[in-house]
């Protein structure tokens, strides 16, 4: 029983850094309608920019949040200008493609500027647990869990309450009918990309202390998104949260009860099992 | 529609000049690789190593130390007489591995290939340099399949991935079992390793030698090197209590590991690594001192005293190839050199200075058979010596047990290269 | 069939098909010749992928799992058993088809991206059904396959007999699109990929129609898969079955023109031999030769999103119709774009 307590935990509290890792996706994915591929680099982009701040300032990954967060927007602002811009009218082959083709400059040039090496940030969360009785929790996680689901509930605050986020949604619903209605279409879309950049980038960040940055750690991330995204129900912002949990701690239990080399498949089947007998996913709504 | 059929017959004839213009550049980039004069006088070699992609971090510091190889020997005057000649290759992945391997052999006409690092591509770089008759030089590859293959020019420098594990896990049935005061029978070891061919059959020879030995076997799972999250594998190693984790990791998964076995407060009694991942100068520096103390690494002999070298003159070689390979710039921060470079730079060393220089013809690969078989050398830079079975497999090749004191890798046995006595059995951190 | 080949353009990208197998003869270096026949597997498993996702608009990123299939059936059956290769492609086709049945039969009536998705989803299993699944497959290990050269083995000393057969398999592929491009399926299908509930309307069986067009295509797919492992002699789950590699299939397709029967070949006739000779040619900086990759693939899809075929005949039409213009007054611009 405290096994079985500890692997859902811990399950959990890696689902809340796959959550905020996707709930960035979920605008982009949701709301612009773009399949975005690099969406993982840029996780990778968000903790090479935490480890220079740590080795060349000093400053632990929570230190130097405010500036990655900043730098990632501006990442985000010329990725949607330069290039997501000319393809929202193209079909989602070529936007996948298109992001395949970012995802492979980015992390060559990763590995061109920055080398192979892994770049790890050891601080002081990054070994010290949290221990609740039998319960062991590392630091880092914990935090990282709790920034996670303060932002989603910020966004989802955001996303309900303000203008800009009334307009969002409008758009994830029916483009077209937003724009009739007189929402600026092209700066909603930048917005949203920007926005889930950033949130990418805080998880990437998030995760810096306890995993090394490597130019293809992206990798990893990516196609995890994109399963937690439709989970969620794709423009769900508490859904893309609950699909985060949800594969965590599918993974987890996987990995105990079945084997380690079974963790990935056994996300992988449950996204198709949702997706045959649910297709919009567990939060979405039809059509 | 004419103007089509032109534009059309313009883009195929554009194609075949694509192909045969890249081998023209080729050309000048390397060297006039094509002209016939030009090879009697350099002897050309590649290296063939993941430089991009998931294993591009080792790969380069092979290709680094290789390329300091091909340095000292042309700097000794060449192979017998002939400049040496270095054409790298970048295989990212197995297939690649095999198109790059035909570029080496067909287009530069290399006679030696060094590599590779990962056993899938040192199996596909076989496939096509041995039917081609060039020589394979592996100081990587351990899976066992390479040189049970009967392939006729692939030699390995380094011991097979069986022995490895089987070496490691011996220890752990006799010295270890001792030293905690359990008998063998009564041992209980679990088995972790990363899922690519190498710690599949490092793990594999550990296992065997294990059951041997009677040891339990209480937990045994394999995981993907790009995992993030490991800690449903360490609760399922603490539930199964183990004496001794024996792992075979990349640097990476070594420090999560070892990382999460400390949150989860789960570190058994003895830890044993059995490849590059825990003898990396990397995995200590990362996880420090206190806890990597203690930490068993079973490996090619690495980071051995000069005075090993010492009788057999190769003090000096080892001593100016360590200074050399750390005095690069992307190596400043390294305190030792990692044993994947080391092994490189032994392999393309030991096989230019001592074997192609015994070669009848140079030019002939049967002929540097010969000479990879009957030379016999009681040491190498890489602290065994070389005897190659006609099988191509180095027999004087071993795995040392070293363990990591004050972040110095320590060999700790065999007695004959031993340089310090273990220590930190069991660790003094150990959860249970 | 004599009406189609002399039918224009098809018969011009005929004429580049079969003169492409001069290259191989004309070449006479086997790092080339091993960049050639690249060039025709990837052709030929580029247009098999083609067949169903390219006319139907709806792309699969797994086909990598097909391809597996085909070369470990081929491989494991000759190893293990002694049996041919050539029949072990068969088995691999049965095998793979049957995949596609069972998979098929439950995704391919999901929306879009959702497809996609599920695709992928299902090669990552496939993947890890490959690696743990050891006492079949040899793991992560890998299937070696033996160098002992005879048509029975499906194995040659010289590049020319695999040139050959994988051009030959290359041929098939493309044949047996065009055909599909003039047959009630093919008409179907891209019916389908335009507009469902239209063509449902019209009386086309959607899901019967993808369903044939999903199966014979993965089938199509196993068969180069089963030549690749016969052609490289060495395949690892992680390679084989990557997503990397199930990315490869599309990449051709787009860049040459999704739903032509002669894009893929066009695309993997560029980007194949392109991939190979930058890896070749730049090796002093890691990883420079895949972000060009990369630029020349945000390069095409930006400015040439059609794809070559396309581009190529959208410029073809647009002379044309200016010639004609020119002849008689009136005539209109609009034609230049369109299938």
């Amino acid at each position: 029983m405290e096994q079985l307590i500890q692997v859902l935990i811990s399950g959990l509290l890696s689902g809340g850094i796959y959550a905020l890792a996707s709930v960035g996706l979920t605008l982009i994915f949701g709301i612009v309608g773009l399949v975005n591929f690099a969406h993982g680099d840029y996780l990778m982009l968000a903790m090479y920019i935490a480890y220079w701040f740590f080795s060349l300032l000093g400053l632990v990954p929570y230190e130097s949040m405010l500036l990655n967060l900043v730098i990632m927007a501006v990442l985000g602002y010329l990725t949607y200008k330069l290039l997501m811009e000319r393809v929202l009218e193209s079909s989602h082959s070529i936007q996948m493609l298109l992001t395949l083709g970012l995802s492979m400059v980015l992390q060559n040039l990763a590995l061109m500027l920055w080398r192979a090496d892994y770049r790890n940030i050891r601080v002081e969360v990054t070994n010290s647990t949290i221990d609740i009785g039998f319960l062991h929790l590392g630091t880092a996680k914990v935090i990282g869990f709790a920034v996670a689901i303060v932002a989603s509930i910020i966004l989802y605050y955001f996303l309900q309450k303000t203008y800009t986020g009334a307009s969002m949604r409008a758009v994830a619903q029916n483009g077209k009918a937003a724009q009739l209605m007189g929402i600026n279409l092209s700066r909603t879309y930048c917005m949203a990309f920007v926005i889930g950049t950033v949130l990418v980038g805080l998880a990437g960040l998030l995760l810096s202390p306890i995993y090394p940055a490597y130019p293809t750690i992206g990798n990893s991330f990516c196609t995890l998104c994109f399963i937690v995204v439709v989970i969620g129900g794709l423009s769900s912002v508490p859904g893309a949260i609950f699909g985060g949990l949800l594969i965590g701690v599918v993974e987890s239990l996987a990995g105990y009860y079945i084997g380690s080399a079974f963790q990935q498949a056994a996300y992988f089947l449950l996204f198709i099992l949702v997706l045959v007998f649910k297709p919009t996913g567990l939060f979405g709504h039809k059509g | 529609m004419k103007k089509f059929l032109a534009l059309l017959l313009i883009l195929a004839l554009a194609l075949s000049c694509f192909a045969a213009c890249g081998g023209g550049e080729e050309g000048t980039v390397e060297g006039e690789g094509e002209g016939e004069e030009v090879s009697s006088e350099t002897f050309k070699v590649g290296a063939i190593y993941p430089l991009s992609g998931g294993n591009a971090l080792l790969g380069n510091r092979c290709l680094q130390a290789v390329q300091i190889a091909v340095d000292y020997i042309n700097e000794a005057g060449g192979i017998q007489g002939r400049t040496v000649e270095l054409v790298t290759a970048d295989a990212p992945d197995a297939t690649a591995a095999t198109t790059e391997a035909s570029r080496l052999v067909d287009n530069e006409g290399v006679k030696v290939v060094f590599g590779s690092l990962a056993s899938g591509n040192a199996l596909a770089i076989a496939g096509v340099t041995d039917p081609a008759g060039v020589i394979l030089v592996e100081s990587g590859g351990i899976v066992d399949t390479l040189t049970d293959s009967g392939y006729q020019y692939v030699f390995r420098i380094l011991d097979k991935g069986g022995l490895r594990g089987g070496t490691g896990a011996e220890y752990v049935a006799t010295t270890v079992a001792d030293t905690l005061g359990i008998a063998a029978a009564d041992l209980k070891v679990a088995i972790v390793h990363e899922d690519s061919s190498y710690g599949l059959s490092v793990a594999v020879g550990a296992a065997e030698v294990l059951e041997e030995y009677g040891c339990q076997i209480v937990y045994e799972s394999e995981y993907a090197a790009t995992t993030t999250d490991m800690t449903a594998m360490v609760l399922g190693i603490k539930e199964a209590q183990p004496d001794v984790l024996l792992s075979v990791c990349y640097v990476n998964d070594a420090i999560l590991l070892v990382d999460t076995l400390n949150a989860q407060q789960a570190m058994p009694k003895v830890f044993m690594g059995t490849g590059a991942g825990t003898t990396d100068p990397a995995f200590a520096s990362t996880v420090g001192a206190d806890v990597s103390d203690g930490m068993f690494c079973t490996d090619m002999p690495t980071n051995l005293p000069l005075s090993v070298f010492e009788p057999y003159g190769l003090d000096g070689v080892v001593e100016s190839f360590r200074a050399d390979w750390l005095g690069l710039s992307e190596n400043a921060d390294l305190a030792n050199v990692p044993i994947a470079a080391e092994a490189a730079f032994a392999g393309a060393y030991t096989f230019m200075n001592d074997i192609l220089s015994q070669a009848a013809d140079l030019d002939d690969p049967d002929s540097i058979r010969e000479a990879a078989i009957s030379v016999k050398l009681d040491m190498t830079t890489l602290g065994f010596g070389w005897d190659i079975g006609e099988d191509g497999q180095n027999y004087a090749a071993s795995a040392n047990i070293n363990q990591w004191q004050n972040l110095e890798v320590v060999t700790v046995a065999p007695e004959l290269l031993k340089n310090g006595d273990a220590i930190n059995v069991p660790l003094p951190y150990a959860h249970y | 069939m004599l009406k189609n080949l002399l039918k224009k353009e098809n018969s011009v990208l005929w004429i580049i098909a079969f003169a492409s197998l001069i290259l191989p003869f004309a070449i006479d270096n086997r790092y080339y010749q091993d960049i050639i026949i690249l060039t025709f597997l990837w052709a030929g498993l580029s247009s098999s992928w083609n067949l169903y996702s390219g006319y139907c608009g709806r792309l699969s990123i797994g086909h990598a799992a097909f391809m597996g299939m085909g070369a470990y059936s081929a491989s494991l059956l000759s190893i293990n058993f002694g049996i041919t290769p050539w029949v072990g492609m068969v088995v691999g086709c049965i095998i793979s088809g049957t995949a596609a049945l069972i998979i098929g039969g439950t995704t391919l009536r999901l929306k879009g991206t959702f497809f996609v998705l599920s695709t992928i989803a299902f090669a990552e299993i496939m993947k890890t059904v490959a690696i743990t699944a050891k006492n079949v497959t040899n793991g992560s290990l890998g299937v070696q396959v033996p160098y002992d050269p005879g048509f029975a083995n499906l194995v040659f000393a010289g590049k020319i007999p695999y040139a050959l057969i994988i051009w030959g398999y290359m041929i098939l592929v493309i044949f047996i699109c065009t055909r599909l491009e003039k047959s009630k399926l093919g008409y179907g299908l891209i019916a389908v990929g335009e507009n469902q509930q239209a063509a449902e309307n019209l009386g086309v069986n959607s899901t019967k129609t993808m369903l044939i067009a999903y199966v014979l295509s993965a089938m199509l797919t196993s068969i180069g898969g089963a030549l690749f492992v016969q052609y490289v002699r060495f395949i690892e789950p992680s390679t084989i079955m990557s997503l990397a590699y199930s990315v490869n299939f599309i990449l051709y397709a787009i860049a040459g023109g999704m739903g032509t029967a002669f894009g893929p070949m066009l695309g993997a006739f560029i980007l194949v031999p392109a991939t190979n000779l930058l890896r070749g040619a730049i090796t002093g900086v890691s990883g420079l030769h895949q972000m060009i990759l990369g630029l020349i693939l945000i390069g095409i899809l930006l400015y040439r999103p059609d794809g070559i075929l396309l581009s190529i005949r959208g410029a073809m039409n647009k002379r044309r119709a200016r010639a004609m213009k020119k002849e008689e007054e009136g005539g209109g611009d609009d034609a230049a774009d369109g299938r």
